[in-house]
């Protein structure tokens, strides 16, 4: 998986980029610390147009980001969930703990 | 390796290195001693063969210089001694001969000797030799140092993962696993499942079913899953119905685990009399009920969040309701299983699920969801761990558990006790009253164990005075076709309404005839019933749902109704011992 971070103005966005699983570990995390090292972020989206495929773990760290953006009162919003994706994050009911747009 | 041969020029040119020097002559001893010592190395003598091969025992040199010809044993012959006692440490060995010919090199390597001097001994020669042989020395000790450390990792985790595959499996297991009704399949992709199976039975006979799945595979998500199993066990036991069970489930993994740590879960009640299913789906794929025909019936999607994400207000712990009025088989998976069948996690998936299953018999299903896991590749080619349950429903059969627990009582005299609470509305919405009771009796008696038939009379007295005392529900709405469903709905709301009225319970325990007796009071502040006609009707009435005076009547030895009829007394035997949990109505 490939992380990207682009940040305008106060809104930092994470693009993801293929299978979105344990092994993105590091990358996801170096991404999203960033994004929360940047004061003038109030908004953090992470892109998953690009996404083929999440497993458990990666929800996990979609909650772990959420946990760290919540200590800075930041929301977190969830970007372009299709197809596989979605139903995953559907199963796992992720709608009530990420806004998804 | 930069860092490597950095150090190899450090080390070798102040070689802390000793060597075994083996000559006969005194001479060259002196001088060979002398000038590796200035080089830097420590110098033993011996001055023969057989003295080098006690040398080496005792002394353990990092490199020896051995002549080739020399009394009492030769350079050749102690060698071969040396490289036969198999030391675990490379040892190398330089000999030095005064022939200087091709055919005595070769025999010297082929003997076991690693380089070859010939005499007489060319010091500039022997200091090149002996930094390549210290070089390649500390190349060898680091990789020997290496593969040992290593090889005790692998020692260490190899006995790590045996205790704790062990602890794993005896905290995850219960014999309750071999209800008929029940049949279960679990598949780790690695030692470890993070996957996990439990079914254990409550007193009144319930079964209650568990399908766990840790986020990730191997130790973590098999870690993650174990502190599930002991609220799901010890609550199921007390009697606790699935809604409690889940929010101190949720609660335990949210204080336990890493915030990116959590449980997907299915819980599953059966209550095989009133053909109720209760189901809590919490981020698996949906369950699937299905009749004998393959027909799917009912889906239950996952409707919440999984277990350790959400706190308390965002989390709902209410489960879903289905009857069935005709054989069916309830059918859960992880979603390793789906993904490992080909199978979208969404309803699409359950019906394909269905679709598989349906021809094949009901007590073949789980055999031919396991071939068609393994004809794709199974746990190999998803990596995930891969579990399953089902179990099978027929109306009008509920078998007891498989193993009646059985009623251990402290010896002796018990004596007199008793207590007294008072409910109002707010205990009557948050807290489930029947395992309370039940346990101060157990505690008040020093039972280990749960006794079924005292936990059916409490649970009797209790709904009696709550649904129609208190709530005023009648039970005739439960004859309305889908009339349980909506009884349960009207429950609901009822009790949410709640502001007034409460239940008050007083339970005594005394000897009678030497025997222990329970005295149990229960009072409410509804309007009461008829219980003279109802007591006058009893034999020829044989409704399904009412009161359950006759089951009270057949377990207990006094009921006796006052007041209105929202006063009951009933008198209990404790010492009554045939078991049967599942063998009474429980309204």
């Amino acid at each position: 998986m490939q992380a990207h971070l682009i940040t305008e103005q106060t809104v930092a966005r994470i693009r993801l980029t293929g299978r979105f699983d344990f092994s993105g570990h590091r990358e996801f995390k170096d991404c999203y610390e960033a994004a929360l090292n940047e004061p003038a972020v109030s908004q953090i989206d992470v892109d998953m147009e690009d996404v083929e495929y999440l497993d458990s773990s990666a929800l996990g760290m979609l909650l772990l980001l959420k946990d760290h953006a919540d200590a800075r009162a930041l929301p977190v919003s969830l970007l372009n969930c299709g197809g596989m994706v979605k139903e995953i994050l559907d199963v796992a009911n992720f709608a009530a703990m990420f806004p998804m747009r | 390796m930069e860092l490597v041969s950095g150090q190899v020029s450090a080390v070798a040119t102040a070689s802390s290195h000793s060597v075994l020097v083996v000559d006969d002559h005194p001479q060259a001893q002196v001088l060979l001693s002398r000038f590796l010592k200035r080089m830097g190395y420590q110098v033993e003598i011996a001055s023969n063969g057989l003295e080098a091969v006690e040398a080496v025992i005792r002394r353990r040199p990092d490199i020896v210089i051995m002549d080739v010809e020399m009394p009492v044993m030769g350079g050749y012959e102690a060698t071969e001694r040396i490289r036969g006692a198999a030391h675990e440490r490379w040892l190398p060995i330089v000999f030095l001969s005064a022939t200087p010919d091709s055919g005595a090199l070769i025999r010297a390597l082929e003997r076991g000797g690693d380089d070859y001097l010939v005499k007489p001994i060319s010091y500039t020669v022997l200091r090149a030799k002996m930094r390549a042989v210290s070089r390649t020395l500390i190349l060898q000790r680091e990789l020997e140092d290496r593969s040992a450390r290593l090889a005790a990792y692998r020692a260490a985790e190899d006995e790590q993962n045996r205790t704790a595959e062990h602890v794993i499996r005896r905290l995850a297991t219960h014999d309750l696993l071999d209800e008929s009704v029940l049949q279960h399949w679990t598949a780790a992709a690695s030692v470890f499942s993070g996957d996990l199976v439990a079914a254990a039975r409550t007193p009144s006979g319930r079964l209650h079913v568990m399908l766990a799945d840790g986020a990730g595979h191997g130790l973590a998500a098999a870690l993650s899953a174990l502190p599930v199993t002991q609220p799901f066990y010890r609550m199921t036991e007390k009697g606790y119905p699935l809604s409690t069970i889940v929010e101190e489930m949720n609660g335990k993994i949210r204080r336990l685990l890493p915030v990116e740590h959590f449980v997907a879960a299915t819980l599953i009640a059966v209550d095989f009399k009133e053909q109720v299913i209760e189901i809590w789906n919490g981020g698996n794929p949906p369950l699937c009920v299905i009749g004998e025909q393959g027909n799917l019936l009912h889906l239950a999607r996952s409707r919440n969040l999984a277990l350790g994400v959400a706190p308390e207000n965002l989390f709902s712990t209410d489960p879903e309701i289905y009857r069935y009025d005709e054989p069916c088989q309830v059918i859960s998976c992880s979603d390793g299983l789906f993904e490992a069948a080909g199978w979208s996690a969404a309803d699409s998936g359950a019906k394909l699920l269905a679709e598989l299953l349906g021809p094949h018999a009901p007590a073949t299903r789980l055999d031919r969801l396991k071939e068609r896991c393994i004809a794709i590749g199974g746990t190999a080619a998803t990596n995930d761990d891969v579990s399953a349950v089902v179990i099978t429903c027929i109306p009008g059969q509920y078998a007891a558990p498989a193993s009646v627990l059985p009623v251990q009582q402290r010896v002796g005299h018990v004596g007199d006790w008793h207590f007294e609470v008072g409910l109002s509305a707010e205990q009557l919405k948050t807290v489930d009253v029947v395992p309370l009771l039940h346990d101060v009796v157990s505690r008040m008696h020093g039972w280990c164990v749960r006794n079924p038939k005292l936990f059916l009379v409490l649970s009797e007295l209790v709904t009696n005075a709550l649904d129609h005392g208190v709530l005023g529900l009648d039970s005739l709405i439960k004859l309305e076709p889908e009339g349980f469903q909506r009884y349960v709905h009207l429950r609901q709301a009822k009790l949410a309404a709640l502001t007034s009225g409460g239940i008050h319970v007083r339970i005594a325990g005394f000897d009678r005839d030497s025997r222990p007796m329970l005295s149990i009071v229960v009072k409410d502040t509804g309007s009461g019933f008829d219980f003279e006609a109802a007591l006058a009707h009893e034999a020829t009435l044989d409704a399904p749902y009412g009161r359950g005076i006759g089951l009270l009547r057949r377990v207990c030895e006094g009921v006796e109704y006052r007041g209105a009829g929202n006063e009951v007394e009933v008198l209990f035997a404790v010492d009554q011992n045939d078991g049967g949990a599942g063998a009474g109505s429980s309204d």
